[in-house]
């Protein structure tokens, strides 16, 4: 990656600009996207509508007739210059959340496959998966769908050849060495592990999503006969400052 | 309360208002009324406000019957329309009355129609907004036997209806560059605005599949960047080199390099090309993009009195309809404006 070259500021159509950090994940490109994101959203600029972060970069959305879009550039070149974003704490509460999650069988048909393809067995991929603190580095795709990492190395595999044409909500799905964990119904070329009973998205509540980019998730693993008695209120309970 | 039963309906037909705001950062996307021009030229011939939803269809409508007297307004795709056998005009006000057949046919010019409610369609309003997203599980597939609800029962004391608006026939395109244009070369970039573009068959809310007679588009096999937020209007190049614009239930995010993003005062005028229609997208600067997204809100802004000039015309006959249908001695289509 050319660090020279980043951040940038690019016009992304006539009511948006996208600030890229990098041109990959890592760990200091998310944090820049986040601790540039939570900056903005505690000293707005008039006529921003919403900001959307991205895993990499962060989208401006505005209205062009109530703010110049060449002035939200300069503004956000100016804001950019005046610390190091990637080396930023980011300026919110980030929850930590620990899933049960039941691995492998019906709630993970493709583990021996993803064990084959990382060269480990079964039992080594459920403790690499579930060992691992992994942070939301974006909600994307549908409602309440979360991206998360990063997985190790081993699992830096490709996607399916073939599309599985709906995975239930909950479903652990991994790839490239990122987790999904859909908040609704979702189609997918991603290879599904096990499953979380725990709803990311609930769409009749007035605040509708568990996540946050920026919280971190660990996945704890379970036996399937113990997924019955897991208590989901506990958790839309304790959401705490995260969720804005 | 003003209802209307559905006998029958088209495929993807959905209640859609202008969308939601704010949320895309949950992975939500904005969503809305395909065409937002004919929404809000609905909302003024029936006077309705700009959170009112309508219903939406692609391509055909469908039978509905009246469960009691009703206003109703359609906007959008020019559609047969036809009420108890006997053609209506569209893009106009009409009164129906309890047990009425209202029959929205196909689609003669355009692809998205509406049809309004006094107040609006009721439909639960979830995260500030009543459209349907139904990948998310947001609203459902509507069906015979379902009645829609007006979120008012008011009988506007005038018929009000606006002519044709010539954007259905816009064949020239317009756009401005995309987060990630600097990717593709320049020869690629000059392709693309010498290429006439076609309408595909695989085209839906998410998007709009092209066919073109320039390109392929292709970068390097499979170039991705990360996965980045997502505006509508973009025009997301596919890894087999196929552009897809894309439209209001687009992914809120997505991986695929984008060459241009379609201008907002345009994208109404491609949600309604139907397919195999053929184009061309001229890249503009983003200022010409700005004054031509002011230019539309102004015309959104000016339906209404041009609404209500329609109404001054007839205003005595308007009248007597609105008592004749209070009355009921007389039939209100009788005294159709058109």
């Amino acid at each position: 990656m050319d660090e020279r070259r980043y951040p940038e500021v690019l016009a992304a159509g006539e009511c948006a600009v996208l600030i890229v950090f990098g041109d990959r994940y890592s760990l200091s490109v998310n944090n820049a996207v986040l601790a540039f994101d939570a900056e903005i959203r505690t000293d707005p600029f008039d006529g921003l509508d919403e900001t959307v972060p991205g895993i990499a970069s962060l989208q401006l959305r505005f209205d062009p007739l109530a703010v110049d879009p060449k002035r939200v550039e300069a503004w956000c070149r100016r804001k950019l210059e005046t610390r190091d974003w990637y080396s930023a704490r980011i300026n919110r509460t980030a929850n930590s959340w620990v899933f049960p999650t039941v691995y492998g069988g019906d709630s993970g048909p493709e583990l021996a496959e993803v064990a084959d393809k990382a060269g480990l067995r079964e039992d080594q991929v459920i403790d690499a998966h579930s060992g691992a603190h992994l942070r939301v580095v974006m909600l994307g795709f549908t409602p309440g769908t979360a991206y998360l990492a990063e997985l190790p190395g081993e699992f830096d595999i490709a996607r399916r050849k073939s599309i599985t044409p709906s995975v239930p909500s909950g479903s652990i799905l991994i790839a490239m060495r990122q987790t999904v964990l859909p908040g609704c119904p979702i189609p997918t070329g991603w290879s599904v592990i096990g499953r979380t009973k725990i709803e990311t998205f609930r769409p009749g509540e007035r605040n509708p999503f568990l996540l946050s980019p920026g919280d971190s998730v660990r996945f704890e693993a379970i036996r399937e006969s113990d997924a019955g008695s897991v208590d989901l209120e506990r958790f839309w309970n304790r959401r705490g400052d995260g969720v804005s | 309360m003003a209802c209307l039963d559905i006998l029958d309906i088209s495929a993807g037909a959905s209640i859609q208002d202008f969308g939601r705001r704010g949320w895309q950062r949950y992975g939500v996307t904005a969503g809305g009324a395909m065409d937002r021009f004919a929404l809000a030229e609905g909302q003024a011939i029936l006077g309705n406000g700009p959170d009112a939803a309508a219903l939406e269809f692609a391509v055909r409508g469908g039978r509905f019957r009246a469960v009691d007297s009703l206003a109703i307004s359609t906007s959008g795709a020019q559609m047969d329309l036809k009420v108890n056998d006997v053609s209506r005009r569209w893009r106009s006000c009409l009164l129906l009355r309890s047990g009425d057949i209202l029959e929205i046919g196909y689609a003669r010019r355009g692809f998205y129609g509406y049809l309004h409610l006094p107040g609006g369609v009721e439909a639960p309003k979830i995260l500030g907004s009543r459209s349907y997203l139904l990948m998310a599980g947001i609203g459902r597939d509507l069906a015979s036997g379902d009645r829609l609800r007006g979120v008012s029962d008011r009988i506007p004391g005038s018929l009000r209806s606006l002519s044709p608006n010539a954007y259905l026939e816009r064949r020239a395109i317009r756009a401005v560059p995309a987060a990630q244009i600097r990717m593709f070369p320049d020869r690629m970039l000059r392709d693309f605005e010498n290429s006439e573009f076609e309408i595909l068959p695989a085209r839906n809310r998410q998007g709009i599949r092209l066919a073109a007679t320039r390109g392929p588009f292709c970068l390097d096999d499979g170039l991705r960047v990360p996965s980045a937020a997502i505006s509508s209007g973009d025009i997301q190049i596919s890894g087999d080199g196929t552009p897809i614009i894309l439209m209001a239930d687009s992914q809120p995010t997505g991986g695929f390099p984008r060459i241009a993003c379609v201008i907002s005062a345009d994208l109404d005028a491609v949600a309604q090309m139907p397919i195999g229609e053929k184009f061309k997208i001229q890249i503009i600067s983003r200022d010409e993009a700005v004054s031509e997204l002011g230019r539309m809100r102004r015309e959104i802004d000016n339906l209404r009195s041009l609404a209500e000039a329609s109404e001054a015309e007839s205003a005595g006959e308007c009248a007597l309809l609105r008592h004749s249908l209070i009355s009921g001695a007389i039939r209100g289509d009788e005294y159709e404006l058109d």
